[in-house]
């Protein structure tokens, strides 16, 4: 290898890698249908050896190739071998493409999402779910991470956030309900809502989304969700009829 | 000399010896073949992907400003072309 190129992260080498035995694999299968040939050879098992040396900035993996006359370098062992569509499937990590992952989230500093990265977690909700079950604490332990700093982060990735209010028809605003959508609208219990201050009941409840009852002067204000102490958001809303519409029911409210 | 990419090395070896693995009727016939070779390998950049660049040396006496040679060493092994997927 050429000592003047820069070091590459080794999992780009590592895929540059595989993308050539992939392509070797593609062609030798297309070559012997061309020549209708009843066999052919797949590469199986692949070993190689490289002089290169290694390097750990921000803790990414670097592998730089060595260059003449240089001796120092680490050897570089690497054995790969071919896999059957099942071993992939079995040995894949299910996630949801709709799931947020940790590198969209901004309050996670890129050096901390690579060491939990690392500590095999993800997506935002891998993350929730280990904090839930094990505490900051051991995931600070597992990542090497500084728990302040995660407790922080985790914190705002588990704020309640409203995206939108919308009234369910009802005939009379008593018998109106309100369906509340967004993002961590239920930790471990049934969150706490209120409308200016006056608690509401919650018929369903998940992490995406509410059902509320409210009382008919409760269509519109500020609605508070507390999923846990700290955990709270507020928004204005107003769901309330219009005054053309509000006149036909007369002045009910 | 231009190092070609790793895949390129690869198939040319195994479409060399396609014959042998074809040679169904054959009593004796090769159903695996393993080799060690020396490699000059190369990282490019090419459309912004990293391309693994890797040869056979271009020269059997290795100069003081040649970059130290790899090895590789792989196994091919017979296979229906139909299985390849």
């Amino acid at each position: 290898m050429n000592g003047s190129e820069s070091a590459v992260p080794i999992e780009d080498f590592v895929q540059a890698l595989q993308a050539q035995l992939d392509r070797a694999q593609r062609a030798m299968h297309i070559k012997a249908k061309n020549l209708n040939l009843p066999l052919t050879f797949a590469v199986k098992d692949i070993a190689i050896d490289l002089r290169t040396h290694v390097e750990v900035v921000k803790n990414q993996v670097r592998v730089r190739p060595a260059g003449p006359g240089d001796h120092d370098a680490s050897l570089l062992h690497l054995t790969l071998t071919t896999v059957t569509r099942p071993m992939i499937e079995e040995n894949a990590f299910p996630v949801d493409a709709s799931e947020e992952r940790l590198d969209e989230v901004k309050d996670i500093p890129e050096e901390d999402r690579r060491k939990l990265e690392w500590a095999g977690l993800q997506t935002v909700r891998q993350l929730k779910e280990l904090h839930d079950q094990s505490g900051t604490a051991t995931i600070g332990r597992m990542a090497d991470l500084p728990i302040d700093r995660l407790r922080k982060a985790l914190q705002k990735m588990s704020q309640p956030m409203v995206a939108r209010v919308d009234a369910e028809p009802g005939e009379t605003p008593a018998e109106k309900l309100l369906r509340i959508r967004g993002a961590n609208l239920m930790r471990r219990q049934v969150p706490k809502v209120n409308i200016e201050g006056e608690p509401v009941s919650v018929l369903q409840a998940n992490d995406r989304e509410l059902l509320i009852a409210p009382k008919a002067h409760q269509l519109g204000g500020v609605l508070t969700i507390e999923t846990e102490p700290e955990y709270s958001t507020q928004t204005a809303f107003d769901v309330r009829p219009s005054i053309g519409a509000e006149s036909g029911n007369g002045d009910k409210a | 000399m231009w190092t070609r990419p790793l895949g390129e090395m690869l198939t040319d070896i195994g479409g060399s010896l396609l014959e042998l693995a074809s040679a169904e009727q054959q009593i004796v016939c090769a159903t695996s073949i393993e080799m060690t070779l020396p490699i000059d390998v190369k990282l490019r950049r090419w459309q912004s992907a990293l391309v693994f660049c890797a040869d056979v040396p271009a020269w059997r006496w290795q100069t003081d400003w040649d970059p130290p040679f790899g090895q590789l060493r792989f196994t091919l092994e017979q296979a229906r072309p139909e299985a390849e997927s």
